[in-house]
């Protein structure tokens, strides 16, 4: 989920008033109104007035606000629902976080290449490496190289690893409707020898390209905004597509 | 007869978790929760009664770990499609605010007892202490300030729309305009009440959470004020505090 750095501008509580925060701008609104005192305080005094103003009660949601509750939630309630697709994906899901781990200490010891074109500028650019692995609940885990595909039942799993202790990863998904940012994790492992990182992405419901961009960098603010593409000075990126297909 | 009472198929599209399904039903149903959710609960207790309402950001919270839980494979399948889906789906949001009020240490858990506990909806607005009240009626000054200070017209649509709560189509006619005219000045009205908020600092009162009706809670003590409801006396007073119940949900 991407962050604000920030304080939330005028202009997100403008449209939370006229009932046109979309999905992304409404997560990104109550997600950080959740953690910032300042913003949630501002946030629940502009709904409050809201409210009077369309209704006289300050016990009624205004239009705005309705709007905006639906368009922050949807994402997680469907993203709610294909997490937790009962005991036997539970089971697959632990087992293929163990695979992971597994094959991280044990088989993780790829050729240096990269897949991923580097993107960073010369004096930042670090050796780092992201791996993804497509995960099927009846086979290893298989490294997907650029291009590849991974079948819609099934999910990806992810290793990284960076030459710089204390360096961070966080990853951007983007498909032809939708993009959120995941992480920033911790990145443990060196090149050679990646660590599993804490996400796998079912695909499930999904279908055609979906591009990985992962941001490298230290500092949490410059990696947010390295993934979000809006300033990639400061930090790594690796690019790679994959394809969702049976 | 609700959605999912009515459609079969839809019916079995939600159970086996199909998006369109579940997109359906969450845009079907979220403004009832949201409204539900809304009006603030009251938890009973052995000698008294606590009502909590939410503020917008915590409202949010527990709207979307509402449709998070509905839509768990686990609870999909154990609505039987007989019953009323949006009474299942309300009870998921109380259990869901009930859960979230524990967690943030709100309310104990001995004190809960849901069956005991209906919502606080019938409990009116006006059971707010004297702080809540003053912001309250702060807000409606400004709204009447505002308001006093347009044109004409924009009263008049104001009162249409937010007042007396008719459609837009009802409004256009009322006006002598098109809806898409009456839509445009809507929101041009909005806009200019934001910027009215703005320019008078209502953004900018950063102060204390506890200083805004906004997250009240509204603590019904049994006795010290003798309200009837439901058989018993419950005294609202409210400490306004806005609580981070919702630090611990999913973004």
């Amino acid at each position: 989920m991407i962050r604000l750095n920030r304080h939330a501008s005028s202009g997100l509580y403008d449209r939370l008033a006229t009932g046109g925060l979309g999905p992304r701008e409404a997560r990104l609104l109550f997600t950080h109104a959740r953690t910032c005192t300042h913003c949630r305080t501002r946030l629940d005094r502009v709904s409050l007035a809201l409210r009077v103003f369309e209704s006289g009660r300050v016990l009624e949601p205004s239009a705005g606000e309705l709007r905006a509750f639906e368009n922050a939630g949807l994402n997680a309630a469907l993203q709610g629902s294909r997490r937790s697709r009962g005991t036997r994906q539970a089971f697959w899901w632990a087992s293929a976080a163990a695979i992971a781990s597994v094959s991280a200490v044990v088989t993780l010891s790829f050729p240096r290449e990269l897949e991923l074109a580097a993107r960073g500028p010369p004096q930042t650019s670090r050796e780092v490496v992201l791996r993804i692995f497509c995960a099927k609940s009846s086979s290893p885990l298989s490294e997907l190289k650029q291009s590849a595909h991974c079948g819609p039942e099934e999910a990806l799993a992810f290793a990284a690893s960076s030459k710089l202790a204390g360096t961070h990863v966080a990853i951007k998904f983007s498909t032809e409707g939708e993009e959120w940012v995941e992480g920033p994790f911790r990145v443990s492992g060196t090149p050679g020898r990646e660590a599993p990182l804490p996400l796998t992405l079912a695909l499930t419901g999904r279908a055609g390209a979906l591009r990985v961009l992962a941001a490298f960098a230290e500092k949490p603010e410059e990696l947010l905004r390295a993934a979000r593409e809006e300033d990639g000075r400061f930090a790594t990126l690796r690019v790679q597509s994959v394809r969702v297909e049976r | 007869m609700t959605l999912l009472q009515g459609d079969r198929q839809l019916l079995d599209a939600y159970r086996r978790g199909e998006v369109r399904a579940l997109e359906k039903v969450y845009r079907t149903y979220s403004a009832d929760v949201a409204r539900y959710l809304a009006k603030g609960f009251a938890l009973k207790g052995d000698d008294r009664m606590e009502r909590t309402c939410l503020s917008s950001t915590d409202l949010q919270a527990v709207h979307q770990e509402t449709f998070v839980r509905a839509f768990r494979p686990a609870v999909r399948l154990t609505y039987d499609g007989l019953r009323p889906f949006k009474a299942y789906l309300l009870s998921i949001a109380r259990s869901a605010a009930v859960d979230v009020f524990r967690s943030a240490g709100k309310v104990a858990r001995e004190w809960v007892s849901l069956d005991d506990a209906p919502n606080a909806a019938s409990l009116p607005e006006d059971a707010l202490d004297p702080e809540a009240s003053a912001l309250q009626q702060e807000v409606r000054r400004l709204v009447s300030e505002f308001l006093g200070a347009r044109p004409s017209e924009e009263q008049r649509l104001a009162q249409l729309r937010f007042v007396e709560g008719q459609s837009q189509d009802a409004t256009a006619e009322a006006l002598g305009l098109t809806r898409g005219e009456v839509r445009v000045r809507e929101k041009r009205l909005k806009l200019a009440f934001s910027e009215f908020l703005r320019r008078r600092g209502w953004f900018d009162q950063d102060g204390e959470p506890a200083k805004a009706l906004v997250g009240i809670t509204c603590i019904l003590a049994v006795g010290l004020l003798p309200i009837l409801w439901d058989g018993m006396g419950f005294a609202p007073t409210c400490d306004g505090r806005a609580h981070p119940i919702a630090s611990g949900l999913r973004s």
